[in-house]
């Protein structure tokens, strides 16, 4: 696909202050500067396409290197050839001015900074004469002729600096440009990579599709990879390099290799006046991260095309430079001693196994798997031992390569000569039977062998912590929990060990019901993140999906979306660990359809089923979800396609995350219409969590029934739960059971209220539909009428969302114009005031507003508010 | 949307520049500290205002990965004494 028209998008206020300008009698022109590539022309020619022929004449002209040294060069095309020589400032200026029939005319120039003098000056003159409207566009940063810079310096015309594009803008330029939605990582991807450059960006768009990294699976456009350059890019950014001097480059270079490089090292290295001339002109910038002043190359394309001109041995000579000066200076930060290895690697020879090692780690940490993988690979090949090994084995578990884990394991052939060494070895044996291959009972042999031979106490629990993991994991809590207790109340010797204790407990006590100990553990771990988050990298996710699975089975369905939305943003940064965004895609959407956002919850959804490389551990949750928020979407083959792929990819090491797959079922079968056989299914999926100890989903899978109308069967069982459960959840469930078996109108609507008040916005219209139902049975038919609209109204912010609870409704719609009249009475204006607003009659007004109460079963105006949010009249 | 979420979805430089307005900072300063002429403040304000009220006009369905992440304004080094 080519682009053929490029979109003009996100520079509509830019666009209406020179149409304004331009309609304006009084203003003699405008000034359009900006840096290279960031759209002016476009900008400029938009501008042009508003100035109709009937009321302009538009003359336009390009100022380029060569016709800068020639006399009116630029403006030769719009003047005669046959010019007298004397006096011919001003026989140039009436021939350019001539206009015969009153319109005004339009000067268009573009790239002004490059003007000869005469040009310059007759342009100056036209603009001060008024004749005409001057728009100019000039590069920013770089000299031009001393009549332009007169123009804006002495206010004589405005000057506006065109910006980069905000992320939002470059979302919309993408999704024009390329016809259809794009995904969340791309766009923040795409905008980083250039900042927002108009020019950068279409080109890389471009390359990317040309090399297939930029692609469309299922309506949404996706880039896979890493970036590209394309021959054209390296034309663009190669010419702007060229013009930087030796001292600019020797800058932009350490950057390539170093980013971010604080100053003062910056300084020490390279010359200051050079940084200054490359912030000025935006190729460079400067930004304070906590007390310290720091220099980042301005667009990661040109630090990719830096680093593709040097050849190795000025790649390896800069790279150089930085070591020494960063040893000089002192690594003072973490992200330094990453550089520093990083840097080290590139240099070969005399690399530190143990620095690279602790920026692998480090590397990890910040998600970028490849990076620490290479520093991992090169610390072993340095002579780094099973530490070392264990973390490079566990990250390619993490990403879906357990084999190579294995193997690699197999071929280093450790001999391990003390406690600390074997239980590492072993362990990362057991990671890998473990997640890796799902192998469970060959992995808690391991342990259990390894345990027999080690007797160092720091690593003792670091086994029974691991063990414990595996426990929580394949759904056995209570083994889990009891394991848990059984490590000392002192913290355990490593940190690391302490907060994956905090984490496996929270995972289990919230599975297992016991959501105040999850809370507690998980803010707990939170605390500790500093001390332990560079020895075991991949904590920091499963600390965080503990936390939101207590918020979820918990009820604060608000906090679980907050959750999973903060943590989404920076998973989704980062491609090259699909662990982190599949997980958070999916939570993210498991949030959304709690809440009744089905739509929201189908894309990022379908975002993290469509990971590739994706080491399967999710992949049953994440094709379960999908499943769910399909059927409730209406879409039932993506439903039914969905739910095999589930039920299929389940790993018993992933048993904790089975009971939403039962879940899914169930409403897969309900929204087919087979009611019947969802309602077996939901009280088979509570039976199941009863006797596996997940005890957490034996109250939503009974609830799940009262929805599907069996309210009966479930009442007494779930009175029974309420007692027992923590928090107020099961109590709601057992209240709507209770108040769904008596047929009890009132108590459902308030159910249905309390529910909305916990954002299950979904299971509020259903409840709302049912305490219709019993109102209508009751003979309240006001009543019935009030909560079908509740419903109604509940179900609208349900982005399309249908289940067989609602089937039973009869919404009362209001037309349109009585829904209008309504939400303004009931914003507190009297019918007169509606009146005029509208302009209407007042009696028109009067029967509109009868017909809505009517249908909205009230009384009269005071009741409205109960519909309508409070939103101050505007 | 309220005025603060809608200025983090402003490109930088116009969050920046209303964030330095609001915190009472002259053309002078604002421009320093976004590299930007002076001259070419006043127009930067407008524009930053209209865009603004594009969007509270138009509330955006967005995405969190699309709010630029904002400097703390403090933070910002004085500018040269003109």
């Amino acid at each position: 696909m080519a682009i053929s028209a490029w979109p003009f998008r996100g520079r509509e206020a830019e666009l209406a202050l020179i149409a304004q300008a331009m309609d304006d009698p009084a203003v003699a022109g405008m000034v359009v500067a900006g840096e290279a590539g960031v759209g002016k022309t476009r900008l400029a020619l938009e501008a042009l396409a508003k100035a109709g022929p009937e009321r302009y004449v538009v003359k336009r002209a390009v100022a380029t290197s060569a016709t800068k040294s020639i006399q009116l060069g630029a403006l030769a095309q719009l003047l005669p050839a046959d010019l007298p020589s004397a006096n011919l400032l001003r026989a140039a200026t009436e021939a350019l001015l001539a206009v015969d029939d009153g319109r005004r005319l339009v000067v268009e120039i573009d790239d002004a900074h490059l003007l000869d003098d005469v040009s310059a000056a007759l342009l100056h003159q036209v603009v001060r004469s008024g004749a005409a409207f001057v728009l100019l566009t000039l590069r920013s940063g770089e000299p031009a002729p001393e009549p332009i810079t007169a123009l804006w310096k002495d206010r004589i015309i405005e000057r506006f600096d065109l910006l980069s594009l905000s992320p939002l803008e470059v979302e919309q330029v993408l999704i024009a440009a390329l016809e259809g939605q794009v995904d969340s990582t791309t766009t923040g991807m795409l905008w980083r990579a250039t900042r927002g450059n108009a020019l950068l960006l279409r080109e890389l768009v471009a390359a990317g599709l040309d090399q297939g990294a930029l692609t469309d699976s299922g309506g949404v456009w996706r880039w896979q990879g890493p970036l590209v350059m394309a021959p054209r890019m390296m034309e663009l950014i190669s010419a702007r390099l060229e013009r930087l001097d030796e001292d600019e480059l020797h800058v932009l270079e350490l950057l390539a290799y170093g980013d971010p490089l604080s100053l003062d090292l910056l300084a020490s290295l390279a010359s200051m006046r050079a940084v200054e001339a490359l912030e000025t002109q935006g190729l460079l910038s400067v930004e304070q991260s906590r007390r310290r002043t720091q220099a980042r190359p301005a667009h990661p394309l040109y630090v990719e095309a830096l680093r593709r001109r040097s050849q190795s041995l000025r790649a390896r000579a800069r790279q150089r430079e930085l070591v020494e000066a960063t040893q000089r200076f002192g690594a003072r930060r973490r992200e330094d001693e990453l550089h520093l290895a990083i840097w080290q690697m590139a240099i070969g020879g005399e690399a530190e196994p143990r620095v690279l090692v602790s920026g692998a780690r480090q590397a990890w940490a910040a998600f970028d798997v490849p990076v620490a993988e290479r520093l991992a690979r090169a610390a072993l090949e340095g002579g780094a031992g099973v530490a070392a090994a264990q973390l490079l084995s566990d990250l390619l578990v993490y990403c879906g390569r357990a084999q190579e884990a294995e193997e690699l394991l197999a071929t280093l052939q450790f001999q391990p000569r003390d406690d600390e060494e074997r239980a590492r070895l072993e362990m990362a044996y057991a990671f890998i039977r473990f997640w890796g291959f799902d192998r469970i009972d060959e992995a808690f042999a391991l342990l259990t062998e390894l345990e027999r031979s080690i007797a160092n106490l720091g690593w003792r629990e670091g086994i029974v912590a691991m063990r414990a993991r595996f426990l929580a994991h394949t759904g056995q809590y209570t083994a889990a929990l009891r394991l848990i207790d059984r490590l000392p109340d002192m913290p355990p010797v490593f940190e690391a060990t302490e907060a994956n204790a905090l984490m496996v407990r929270a995972l289990a006590a919230s599975s297992h019901g016991r959501l105040s100990v999850a809370t507690a553990d998980v803010r707990r771990a939170r605390r500790l993140v500093p001390r332990w988050r560079e020895e075991v990298p991949w904590l920091g996710d499963m600390v965080e999906v503990a936390g939101y699975l207590s918020q979820t089975l918990g009820g604060d369905l608000a906090g679980a979306a907050e959750t999973a939305t903060r943590f989404h943003a920076t998973a989704a940064e980062h491609t090259n660990y699909p662990f982190s965004h599949v997980v958070w895609c999916t939570l993210r959407g498991q949030a959304a359809r709690l809440r009744g956002q089905v739509q929201d919850a189908l894309r990022w959804l379908r975002e993290g089923w469509r990971q590739s490389g994706e080491p399967k551990a999710l992949a049953s949750l994440c094709a379960a979800e999908l499943a769910h928020a399909a059927a409730l979407a209406g879409d039932h083959d993506l439903a039914e396609r969905a739910l095999a792929e589930a039920q299929a990819s389940r790993r018993a090491s992933q048993a904790i995350f089975d009971p939403w797959v039962d879940i899914a079922a169930t409403w897969v079968s309900a929204t087919r219409g087979a009611t019947g056989q969802a309602t077996e299914q939901a009280l088979a999926g509570a039976r199941r969590a009863h006797d596996t100890g997940a005890l957490a989903y034996e109250p939503i899978a009974l609830h799940d029934a009262v929805r599907l109308g069996a309210a009966r069967v479930v009442v007494d069982r779930l009175g029974e739960l309420a007692t027992q459960a923590e928090g107020d959840l099961v109590g709601l469930y057992a209240a709507h059971a209770l108040a769904a078996a008596r047929q009890d109108g009132p108590s459902l609507d308030q159910v249905a209220s309390s529910l909305a008040a916990a954002e299950a916005t979904l299971l509020a219209a259903e409840a709302a539909a049912q305490a219709a139902v019993a109102h209508r049975r009751a003979g309240r038919q006001a009543s019935a009428r009030a909560a079908a609209a509740s419903s109604a109204r509940w179900l609208e912010a349900c982005q399309g969302a249908w289940t067989p609870a609602l089937g039973t409704l009869e919404a009362p719609r209001l037309t349109p114009r009585e829904l209008q009249i309504a939400k303004l009475a009931s914003q507190g204006l009297h019918n007169r005031e509606i009146a005029d607003r509208l302009g209407v009659a007042v009696r028109t007004v009067d029967n509109h507003l009868h017909q809505a109460y009517s249908k909205l079963g009230i009384g009269g105006r005071r009741d409205l508010g109960r519909f309508f949010d409070r939103e101050p009249a505007s | 949307m309220d005025r603060a979420e809608a200025v983090r979805l402003l490109p930088e430089k116009y969050a920046r520049a209303l964030v330095l307005r609001d915190q009472g900072c002259d053309n002078a300063r604002i421009a320093a500290a976004l590299g930007i002429v002076p001259e070419a403040i006043d127009t930067l304000m407008r524009l930053a205002e209209a865009k603004l009220q594009q969007l509270l006009d138009n509330p955006p369905e967005v995405d969190d990965q699309l709010r630029v992440p904002l400097e703390n304004p403090a933070d910002l080094p004085e500018p040269p004494v003109v």
